[in-house]
């Protein structure tokens, strides 16, 4: 079949730019310039929904760095892992390692991440990419428990176990000292130098006190937590032990060039701009060749074989780089939290990763990015819902009697709040069953009217926001600027089911005529443009029934042409 | 006689694998589904055993019976339903059993869940790829798991052994060795037992009878099966029934073992993968046998761990570990919580269609 698809990336690339052999089209810079623009107005598109709050829009960055990484590996080759959340630990806790021993400024934390991720990546891609299909996923999953396990047991000492590694004041910090970066305000190297000798002195008076007092007026005492209550007791009790030194507090908070990392917006905006150069690197990752080589890897491994190209290659440096992402993430999570719990290496995180790059459209470089919003959204704010508050708004607007009216109060109750999982592996179900291209191949699907209508719904719901904020006092209840995406949801559920009538009424009076017609309706796609090249009328209708057979899948890789 | 011990320690830890494992087996085998769910079919199992004890113990006001309480207000006494309904010795007994009650309820609702499963969402996976079947059962597992965690609540639940099934049993009695030498927990013995009679039975249902051989058949050249008349659809139904309805029961007999807990499913189905996948993707025997075999190595390995017995070589052992850098010594000491995965990567990046898989089966 010589069909050769529009959405070819090489086909558009003489009108665009190149950088450094990097191709950009212009339309991948528009797409990038936009985003931009989104990411850096998140929280204020995100006003009405109620979710602009900064520790939400960061999660919401971090995750979809994650997302749009891990998209490389599964979405560009199909390799499904499911132990990437390893490497988002091992991430963290390299970051936490260089915010203790290096400095509390982020930026060597950001680059120590993602390149331990990498270094440990790289041996595990090697042995686990042997295997294919399941095997690939069993084993990635093997390695991702492993790691997990041996947080707890063998690294404790690394990890801190369940309670996870944090800063403190008392972390050696070598680049800070030497340069006398982030010590306590107004003094010098040398003060703080002898108030950490002092206090160290102190610490072994303490402890030679500690081997000769098990015990003080015939109680034991937790040396552990002396406060100067107990130090004056036991002065009185006439133990030799001095007050403790003056402690000069040093900061534990990461911080950018003299800006702490819990401060209004600060936290967002790194994690916007890192996202933004995510979002351009897998741009320019797509377009490339190695980006073509990996979407052969998924269209046609054995293909590649007979051409003498090696596919493992390509797919080991997939995996080593969508785990770098994932420690960027964890490097991201920590600088902005300064807490690396295990936690984050558990298996079902690797599943919400997963979750995220169906939702949103694997394959696509913004779909991801757009399921780790949906996730996240869902999981901060959804869930926070008072849904017994709901029940009884519901139960009062209702004029119903009690026996349909408490079912659907209730119903709430299943998908809100505790329940928001329920809800997510539901969407994601009816997603992988109905929609395995994700949200972005649904966008892909609609008609540009649709898309039109959908944009402009969309936007009534800020235009009615800001009218309901600046004109009307909050007159307006909440609900009523959702009203618009309402409208278009029933549209566009609706619409299908009436077109697909029409069709089949269609259809039918086609096989009643000469039944020649019915060949040319290709399944939902319908972007992809047959060019037959010259052939006999017979083969086109051959790859036309192929196609209809086969429903096309928009954001399934066109045939990589290299 | 630690060793013997940890011996049958792995033979419990084992029945769990070999049958949650069995009946992955048994639908990848057939057909050709790879079922995330799995273990959620396990812990609804426990589930069934949870809500069949909450239900006989609904306290309910028994009208006839009335007691002055400290006030010396005539208040009607309240009973569990099973006593109301059998009346007290009855209902007393049928509360103390009341985890057989929920195995034979647990038949009939694994069988319908499992055939409720293979209709309306399995069987439009049989085609499609391996990659989409572990996503949408995946789906379908945190699904279960969520309506699990509404309704029971994310705490975990005690399930009441039977009087006779508490404490433990002397094994080393039996044998011969004196008292207390080798002592297990009798609901552990009781769910080898049990564990044993149903592989048992499932192995002779699939070799020895008309049905298991057309599902064996099917298993080689489904076409083939189908074009001789057969609907070996229904059959398929049914096997995926059959491997809901292993796992449900083994979840109900291992809920007095391990308390009901939402999540436990998902523990367990990552454990009992690697067992098939480590016994060979479709084959019944070697899902068992794996099961059997990580269960004992795990065990045997904790042995080792706690630095007692070394199987007799402690001095060789020592040797080692004196050779060998700290950190590495500290990495087999914990040899017991992960000799699981070790095993599987070795057997997967080794021979991948498994120990006992069939020749081309899923080897890539």
């Amino acid at each position: 079949m010589t069909a050769q698809l529009s959405t070819n990336p090489a086909a558009e690339i003489d009108n665009g730019f190149s950088f450094l052999g990097l191709r950009m089209t212009r339309g991948d810079a528009l797409g990038s310039a936009l985003f931009a623009l989104a990411i850096l107005l998140l929280p204020l598109l995100m006003l009405p929904f109620n979710g602009s709050a900064p520790s939400t829009v960061y999660q919401i960055a971090i995750f979809g760095i994650f997302a749009i990484g891990f998209n490389i590996l599964f979405g560009l080759t199909g390799y499904l892992s499911f132990g990437h959340a390893a490497f988002v630990g091992i991430g963290s806790y390299a970051a936490i390692w260089s915010l203790k021993l290096l400095t509390l400024n982020i930026i060597p934390a950001l680059f120590v991440g993602p390149i331990a991720a990498g270094l440990i990546a790289l041996p595990i891609g090697w042995l686990t990419l042997r295997r294919s299909g399941i095997y690939f996923s069993i084993l990635t999953l093997a390695f991702s428990i492993m790691l997990f396990i041996m947080a707890f047991s063998v690294f404790k000492d690394i990890t801190n176990g369940q309670d996870g590694q944090r800063t403190s004041q008392f972390d050696v910090r070598m680049i800070d000292d030497a340069f006398g970066w982030n010590q306590p305000e107004g003094k010098t190297r040398e003060e703080v130098a002898a108030s950490k000798a002092a206090l160290a002195e102190w610490n072994r008076e303490l402890a030679a006190l500690k081997r000769t007092n098990p015990e003080i007026n015939g109680r034991p005492v937790d040396w552990g937590t002396l406060n100067d209550f107990t130090i004056r007791n036991m002065q009185e009790a006439g133990l030799a032990i001095s007050t403790r030194p003056e402690q000069l507090a040093r900061p534990s908070i990461p911080e950018f060039f003299g800006t702490p990392m819990n401060q209004g917006y600060t936290n967002f905006y790194i994690c916007a701009v890192v996202l933004i150069l995510t979002y351009i690197f897998a741009t320019l990752l797509r377009r490339s060749s190695f980006g073509l080589m990996l979407l052969a890897v998924k269209t046609n491994q054995t293909r590649m074989d007979y051409m003498g190209l090696k596919p493992k290659r390509y797919t080991l440096a997939a995996f080593v780089i969508s785990a770098m992402f994932a420690g960027l993430a964890g490097a991201l999570f920590v600088a902005m939290d300064p807490n690396a719990p295990p936690d984050r290496m558990e298996w079902t995180e690797s599943g919400k990763v997963v979750i995220m790059n169906i939702l949103g459209g694997m394959g696509s470089v913004v779909g991801p990015f757009i399921g780790a919003l949906i996730v996240k959204y869902f999981g901060n704010i959804i869930s926070s819902i008072d849904v017994s508050r709901l029940t009884h708004t519901i139960e009062d607007a209702l004029p119903l009697p009690g026996f349909i009216e408490w079912p659907i109060a209730h119903l709430p109750h299943l998908f809100v709040g505790e329940g928001w999982e329920l809800g997510m592996g539901l969407v994601f179900m009816l997603m992988v069953i109905f929609l395995p291209g994700g949200g972005v191949s649904l966008w892909q699907r609609w008609s540009l009217r649709t898309k039109r209508l959908f944009l402009i719904s969309f936007g009534l719901i800020y235009v009615i926001y800001v009218i309901d904020r600046f004109v009307l006092d909050d007159a307006l209840p909440g609900w009523t600027m959702f009203l618009p995406l309402l409208a278009f949801v029933v549209y566009a559920i609706l619409r299908p089911i009436v077109f697909w009538r029409a069709r089949q009424a269609e259809k039918r009076a086609g096989q009643d005529g000469s039944g020649s017609g019915s060949g040319g309706t290709t399944g939902g796609g319908g972007k992809a443009q047959i060019t037959p090249a010259g052939g006999p009328a017979s083969d086109a209708s051959a790859a036309a029934a192929a196609l209809t057979r086969k429903p096309t899948d928009p954001s399934a890789p066109a045939p990589a042409s290299a | 006689m630690e060793i013997i011990q940890q011996l049958i320690n792995g033979l419990d830890k084992g029945t769990a694998y070999a049958l949650i494992a069995l009946g992955l087996s048994l639908i990848f085998g057939t057909l050709g589904v790879v079922n995330f769910a799995h273990g959620a079919l396990f812990m609804i199992g426990m589930f069934v055993a949870v809500t069949v004890q909450q239900v006989l113990n609904i306290p309910v006001e028994d009208p006839t019976q009335v007691v002055k309480d400290f006030l010396g207000n005539e208040t009607p006494v309240v009973l569990p339903l099973a006593e109301k309904l059998f009346g007290p010795d009855m209902g007393a007994s049928v509360l103390n059993n009341g985890l057989w009650i929920s195995l034979l309820v647990s038949i009939p609702v694994m069988a319908g869940i499992g055939v409720a499963m293979d209709r309306w969402l399995i069987r439009f996976f049989y085609r499609r790829p391996h990659v989409e079947q572990i996503l949408v059962t995946f789906g379908l597992a945190i699904v279960l798991q969520e309506l699990i965690k509404i309704i029971f609540g994310g705490n975990t639940i005690e399930v009441i052994a039977p009087d006779y099934m508490k404490g433990i049993t002397d094994l080393g009695a039996w044998i011969g060795l004196e008292p207390g030498a080798l002592v297990y927990p009798t609901r552990r013995i009781v769910f080898v037992i049990f564990g044993m009679l149903v592989l048992a039975s499932t192995f002779s249902f699939i070799q020895f009878t008309r049905f298991g051989m057309v599902v064996r058949a099917g298993m080689q050249d489904r076409e083939m099966v189908d074009l001789m008349g057969i609907n070996i659809q229904r059959r398929f139904t049914i096997i995926f029934a059959l491997g809901a309805v292993i796992a449900g029961t083994a979840g109900v007999m291992y809920s007095t073992i391990e308390k009901p807990v939402y999540f436990v499913g998902m523990n367990y189905l990552v454990l009992s993968f690697i067992v098939v996948v480590v016994g060979g993707m479709g084959s019944l025997t070697g899902a068992v046998a794996a099961g059997f075999l990580l269960g004992i190595l795990s065990s045997l390995s904790a042995l080792w761990a706690q630095g007692s017995g070394y199987f007799g070589l402690g001095a060789v052992f020592e040797g080692i570990a004196s050779v060998l850098p700290a950190y590495l010594v500290q990495v087999f000491g914990k040899i017991d919580q992960l000799v699981i995965y070790v095993v599987a990567i070795i057997v997967l990046l080794v021979r991948p269609r498994g120990l006992l898989g069939r020749r081309g089966i899923m080897e890539d």
